[in-house]
């Protein structure tokens, strides 16, 4: 089965971000990832690639800017919306989603459309330039529960987790924005769902 | 950060008036405002300071009432504490309406202590507002981190922590939302305290 990574590396504010969050999935996945970086997240190449996919993908990660509706690439361009036919090449995924309140309408989209789980945002998340790393590394965590063959409700708990040590380290300004990610932070679908390798 | 106290009043205290020689001593700044519009403006231009209000009740004919005139305050910033001074206590025929609009406190002119009282009271709780808790906190950082260090949005908004601050003391909507981010950690860290 093929793994999908649309990563917004290019972004202007959070490209770093994003890029330092794929390379664990690049790492991993090798030949097995089709991956959406740098100028291919736009609405075309997004369009071009699930239209052709011949399978189903396994994981399916998504790292760039969003809304309650849509996933924004490049330029912020809309790139899949609810709107989307494509959005029914992910049936049978599971979605790890860093995108701001994805998990309101389009994560529920996802998973009435087929989708084992969707593990991502119902609200505006944040992250603070001071603690990149510390974030990525609460990002990172989640991917790496589910590559270990662990469940979507073990990697959903591991982010919670992560965020919470992250929380004991900082001060209280920096709590409070992790605190709000945790509190935005949700899992829909099928809590078992693990990924197939 | 400064605390501001804005006097609008028709029949304004002059230089050596009591009021003004006492206040001058509490607050950084005295303002003083004739026409309630011009006090409006100002109050507008300077939400990024702490703001005091002291507010006549009764203006001439053509003016607005003190009523009218904190719903105006109000329709900016619900965080101002206004508290009423009247020549005649007994003209004040709406409490109900002044309640509402959360006046602080509401004063005879001639109780010249109760009224410092209450200037002082509403001057400590000003600074005791979250703006004053984050300030602390920004104020720990370098000119430079203020500016570099930022907030990112993955709605793909950015703010620097003195932009941020800015927008609090605005209320504009990101500044509500970081408040409300802040105060529910502070509800959180207060149970966590209590269990």
């Amino acid at each position: 089965m093929n793994n999908l990574l649309i990563s917004d590396t290019l972004d202007e504010k959070l490209g770093d971000f994003f890029k330092s969050c794929s390379e664990l999935a690049i790492l991993h996945f090798g030949d097995n990832l089709t991956s959406l970086i740098d100028d291919r997240v736009n609405s075309i190449t997004v369009s071009v690639v699930l239209e052709s996919a011949d399978s189903d993908y396994n994981l399916v990660i998504i790292y760039c800017h969003g809304d309650e509706s849509s996933f924004l690439g490049l330029n912020n361009e809309v790139i899949l919306t609810i709107e989307s036919p494509e959005l029914i090449k992910l049936a049978n995924s599971i979605i790890y989603s860093f995108s701001c309140s994805s998990g309101s309408i389009l994560g529920p989209k996802l998973v009435n459309l087929g989708c084992r789980a969707f593990i991502g945002y119902n609200g505006e998340a944040n992250i603070l330039t001071s603690l990149k790393d510390e974030f990525a590394a609460c990002v990172h965590t989640g991917v790496e529960q589910l590559l270990a063959g662990s469940s979507a409700e073990i990697a959903y708990k591991s982010v919670i987790h992560q965020y919470k040590k992250l929380m004991m380290q900082v001060d209280f300004f920096a709590r409070s924005i992790i605190n709000d990610n945790i509190d935005k932070l949700v899992l829909i679908g099928d809590p078992s769902s693990e990924i197939n390798e | 950060m400064k605390t501001i106290l804005v006097i609008i009043d028709d029949n304004l205290p002059e230089d050596f008036d009591p009021i003004i020689v006492r206040s001058e001593e509490i607050f950084d700044e005295v303002e003083r405002f004739e026409f309630p519009s011009e006090a409006i403006q100002y109050i507008s231009n300077n939400l990024d300071k702490y703001l005091v209000v002291l507010l006549d009740y009764k203006f001439s004919e053509d003016e607005e009432t003190g009523t009218q005139i904190i719903s105006n305050i109000r329709g900016i910033s619900s965080l101002i504490p206004v508290i009423i001074w009247t020549a005649e206590i007994g003209q004040i025929d709406d409490y109900p309406e002044l309640i509402n609009r959360h006046a602080y406190a509401v004063h005879s002119k001639v109780k010249m202590e109760e009224i410092m009282e209450s200037l002082i009271e509403a001057k400590n709780e000003t600074r005791n507002s979250i703006l004053e808790a984050l300030e602390e906190y920004i104020s720990k950082y370098s000119e430079g981190d203020q500016q570099s260090i930022k907030l990112e949005s993955l709605n793909g908004k950015s703010y620097s922590l003195k932009e941020l601050f800015s927008e609090i003391s605005n209320r504009t909507e990101i500044g509500l939302d970081i408040e409300k981010i802040l105060v529910k950690m502070t509800i959180k860290s207060l149970l966590e305290d209590n269990e």
